[in-house]
């Protein structure tokens, strides 16, 4: 084997290109889900199509990264590529994971010959379908979701396929953002196509082509060992989706997860089957989230590639949530099923083995909120995808993140300028829920309450989000998390209410296409994370300070965690111990 | 058993799955047969895991659904 230090020096050279390939996405593109929200990732394959590095950004395309690219090139064949084709794609029936997300994939050649593939996988705002910013919880077919293409050239030999380009942007609703992401994300390939050829020049092909097996048998070695650690035996969990958007019933995903020697098996056939609305998620959604579940546990520090998959199978049934059968709607799965599977592998079935290293449920949705309609000043067409920040579940060691978006997204949130300047609402408030993260040793992150204000004649608006009847876990005696709450009171309404109620939507949480008229409040009330361990084995201390900055109210810190503080807000020692003790035999 | 390369024209847009695994299934897939029936799998080392795991569990199998 290659030298261990030289080896992970080219990694890093190999992730380098891929972050700055990120760099050219996010500067160049036009949709603020692109520059702010960073829903995108940058990878390099081998010409086998498998993943050599992909960009530290997002964890919810990994299924994409290891998968998408290999499937393409098989689906359109490597003799049809030619030095500055480009491929689009973004069907989830070949590869893809949900339409919005799209996979430009473009061939490497050096000395004239195929070296490895670039690839960027970005998250399009505005696709069509039935709903604007094509997020249809009501849609009960992929046909409805948006414009589906099937692995095409969207470039050849460098110049743009024009019809391709035509059919695509006649299908948007906002086909100017298109052209600017679409183009962010080709340009970003040609930036990684000059790096990586820079990289040619400094190593030779031949020391490169050396080195990429040695360092997929460098991860495989570090992945075996880790799994190896643990304890051998088959474990499971489940955990739900509260409803579909079309009937009032949770959709169970089973895992029995085996560990045997230095092999990791993850199997998902005892999932319900796959449901009507658009919360089902196609195979490389599943397999993200898998893999996102584990390597939160164990692999810390292996360079992520293929070789790194390869002690670790998943089996996911046809015909299930975790793997819909075409032309099953699948848009949720992406940003609702893929948490869902996380959490269930890292903290249901993990924490198991490996306590210490796993974490309480986090908010567990994206809170997908979509808008659109005609700005008034400016007489154009909008669209907007919108995702919310809420709580990350307690750690062994530490409290989970506030306000923060879903963990296997790894997003950012829009500010509140940019979300002002670019579409029709006012901010009213945007503040962190007080006393709503989980109790525990280490307490769960807050959500956030953000109330906006239509201020156009009429917004059309869906959401597609989860965690509003199951609250988010905690675990190892941790508390729940405060769960979600989309609310909206309309002008002359004296009260917040369900959309369920204010409208008829079939669910809270999932719903297309209500009409808001301005002035109009909606609310959206993000959910947060669960606690870890007693509340009761929290530092008092720490609990004096979460009062303080108004985290934890004086009430919860003396019925819940036992922490009585005097009137200077400090920590009664004498007090507390009592009523510890209380609590304690309370519950015995 | 072999492996095998799966003609597919240009207009059939159909798509198959990996017998054991539920992964799409590529042009060029392998074949094996147990218990009288033709299993296809995306590569041979999914013949084993089918024999050593699946086989055994009931609800896993889903070949030729």
């Amino acid at each position: 084997m290659p030298d261990p230090v030289a080896l992970r020096i080219l990694h890093s050279q190999f992730v380098n290109i891929c972050e700055e390939m990120g760099i050219a996405t996010m500067r160049t593109s036009y949709s603020p889900i692109f520059s702010e929200g960073l829903d995108f990732c940058c990878m390099i394959l081998n010409p086998a199509g498998e993943l050599v590095a992909m960009q530290n950004l997002n964890p919810a395309m990994t299924g994409q990264a290891l998968y998408s690219g290999r499937w393409v090139v098989d689906d359109v064949g490597v003799d049809n590529f030619q030095p500055g084709d480009v491929v689009i794609h973004n069907d989830p029936y070949r590869g893809g994971s949900h339409m919005p997300e799209h996979l430009v994939i473009t061939p490497f050649f050096y000395g004239g010959k195929l070296r490895g593939w670039l690839c960027n996988i970005a998250h399009v705002a505005e696709i069509g379908g039935m709903a604007p910013g094509s997020f249809s919880a009501n849609a009960t077919e992929v046909y409805q979701e948006g414009l589906r293409l099937p692995p095409v050239k969207i470039e050849e030999r460098g110049e743009p396929v024009r019809d391709v380009w035509r059919i695509m942007l006649a299908n948007h609703r906002t086909p100017d953002h298109s052209w600017g992401d679409f183009n962010a994300m080709i340009g970003s390939l040609k930036v990684g196509a000059r790096r990586l050829e820079s990289l040619f020049d400094e190593h030779q092909p031949e020391q490169i082509e050396r080195a990429i097996p040695a360092l997929f048998d460098y991860s495989e070695t570090w992945i075996r060992r880790d799994i190896a650690e643990l304890a051998d035996g088959t474990y499971s969990g489940e955990d739900s989706q509260e409803d579909d958007g079309f009937e009032q019933r949770q959709y169970t995903l089973r895992a029995d997860l085996t560990i045997d020697g230095d092999h990791l098996l993850v199997d998902w056939s005892r999932t319900d089957p796959q449901a009507r609305g658009a919360i089902n998620a196609p195979y490389p959604v599943t397999a993200s989230a898998t893999y996102t579940g584990i390597f939160q546990v164990i692999g810390s520090g292996a360079p992520f590639n293929s070789g790194a998959i390869r002690p670790i199978d998943i089996v996911a049934r046809p015909g299930t949530v975790v793997n819909v059968r075409h032309p099953g709607a699948c848009v949720g799965g992406q940003t609702e099923l893929q948490p869902r599977i996380v959490e269930l592998i890292q903290g249901k079935i993990l924490s198991q083995v490996a306590p210490e290293r796993t974490s309480a449920a986090s908010g567990g949705t994206s809170g997908n909120f979509l808008f659109g309609g005609v700005h008034p000043q400016t007489g154009q067409y909008y669209t907007n995808y919108h995702f919310e920040g809420m709580g990350w579940g307690g750690r062994a060691e530490t409290d989970g993140n506030n306000a923060q978006i879903v963990p296997h997204g790894n997003c950012r949130n829009t500010p509140v300028e940019v979300f002002e300047s670019r579409y029709p609402w006012t901010v009213h408030e945007y503040r962190l829920n007080d006393d709503a993260g989980g109790a525990g040793r280490t307490r769960g992150g807050l959500g956030i309450t953000r109330i906006l204000e239509v201020e156009a004649d009429e917004i059309t608006v869906s959401a597609l989000c989860d965690r509003s009847k199951i609250s988010p876990w905690g675990v190892q005696g941790g508390l729940d998390g405060d769960r979600l709450a989309y609310l909206v009171k309309q002008v002359g309404s004296d009260e917040f209410l369900p959309f369920s109620k204010a409208f008829g939507t079939v669910s809270d949480t999932k719903f297309s296409n209500v009409i808001l008229r301005r002035g109009d409040l909606v609310m959206l009330h993000s959910p947060s994370g669960g606690g870890y361990g007693s509340p009761l084995e929290r530092d008092p201390e720490k609990v004096a300070d979460d009062v303080r900055n108004r985290f934890v109210s004086l009430e919860s810190a003396r019925d819940v965690y036992g922490v009585v503080l005097d009137e200077n807000g400090m920590v009664d020692a004498g007090a507390t111990d009592v009523r510890r003790q209380e609590l304690t035999d309370a519950v015995d | 058993m072999p492996w095998i390369e799966r003609t597919v024209s240009w207009h059939d847009l159909g798509v198959e799955y990996c017998d054991v695994t539920g992964q799409l299934l590529p042009k060029r897939y392998w074949s094996f047969e147990v218990d009288g029936r033709t299993l296809k799998a995306v590569e041979p080392r999914y013949e084993d895991l089918y024999l050593e795991y699946l086989r055994e569990a009931p609800a896993a199998d889903f070949a030729g659904e």
